[in-house]
């Protein structure tokens, strides 16, 4: 089980492009996106401990066109809280009710904002991309 | 996210709440909550006897491009609604009467005015007991010149 978002919008700017160059420009905005969505990601998260912020993944997806960023129940469930004091087993896979809310708490999608946050900005570096001299 | 924080979208929503007409009938008293419900916010005995029951959460509000809810006017806003109850169907219930209130119809928001806001369903998914239900709403106003 993940809890994700993803940019799918490299492997669409790839598509247009017509040249190696602009490909090669696209690969560079998708890494310069990842970065910047998983640093706001980071930043919006939620902390207590810091322990699920620190288990946010990002990875390249579609052959470094596209991005996913998120959360593993395997990194949450069965692994120790070091960040605790003391230190606890982690036995759910919590982020999931941060992220979705539960009947008590409204939720915090912050990897649905940081996405959202970034979408003019991710544009834009597709568009300069595929304006890049062949 | 604080429940007494003064946020104009969730005003508006709350509003269109407290006056809706034609509310399914399991809908509680509060009708909504703004970020937290109160521990009894819904009676052990309704959980336990499965009772119907009802009830909305306002949740984290968005602005473009201001970012996180600072009071500050942006281009467009989202606020995002759970729709919680006893079963799936009734919290799909619940996220159908409030998007007949609220899509598509004009509402007043301070600090943006008469807007018009759009309601989409991002998905159900229950509580970590499996006791409760909800489908999560994202209502959407923008400026009416923008």
């Amino acid at each position: 089980m993940t809890v994700v978002v993803r940019n799918t919008e490299g492997l669409k700017a790839k598509l247009r492009a017509r040249t190696v160059r602009q490909k090669q420009a696209v690969l560079r905005a998708t890494a310069e996106d990842l970065k910047a969505t998983f640093d706001l990601a980071q930043a919006l998260c939620n902390r207590d401990t810091g322990f699920a912020a620190s288990r946010m993944f990002g990875e390249f997806t579609r052959d470094g066109y596209n991005w996913v960023i998120g959360f593993r129940r395997e990194d949450f469930v069965g692994q120790i809280n070091n960040l605790a004091s003391p230190a606890r087993l982690v036995t759910e896979f919590y982020i999931r009710f941060v992220i979705e809310g539960t009947r008590r708490m409204a939720g915090n999608d912050f990897l649905a904002t940081a996405l959202r946050l970034r979408m003019e900005a991710r544009a834009l570096l597709y568009r300069r991309a595929l304006q890049a001299a062949g | 996210m604080s429940d007494t924080a003064t946020i104009p979208l969730w005003d508006a929503i709350g509003e269109a709440i407290e006056v809706g007409a034609d509310f399914p009938t399991f809908l509680l008293t509060p009708r909504f909550y703004r970020g937290s419900a109160p521990a009894d916010a819904v009676p052990a005995e309704r959980i336990r006897d499965s009772l119907a029951w009802g009830y909305f959460l306002l949740g984290l509000v968005t602005l473009v491009p201001g970012g996180s809810y600072n009071g500050e006017t942006g281009e467009d806003g989202t606020a995002t609604i759970h729709c919680w109850a006893d079963t799936p169907d009734n919290a799909e219930r619940l996220y159908r009467w409030l998007r007949g209130l609220l899509h598509d119809r004009p509402v007043t928001v301070a600090g943006f005015g008469t807007v018009t806001g759009q309601m989409r369903k991002t998905g159900p998914s229950s509580d970590a007991e499996g006791t409760a239900f909800q489908v999560t709403a994202l209502y959407t106003v923008e400026p009416e010149d923008g």
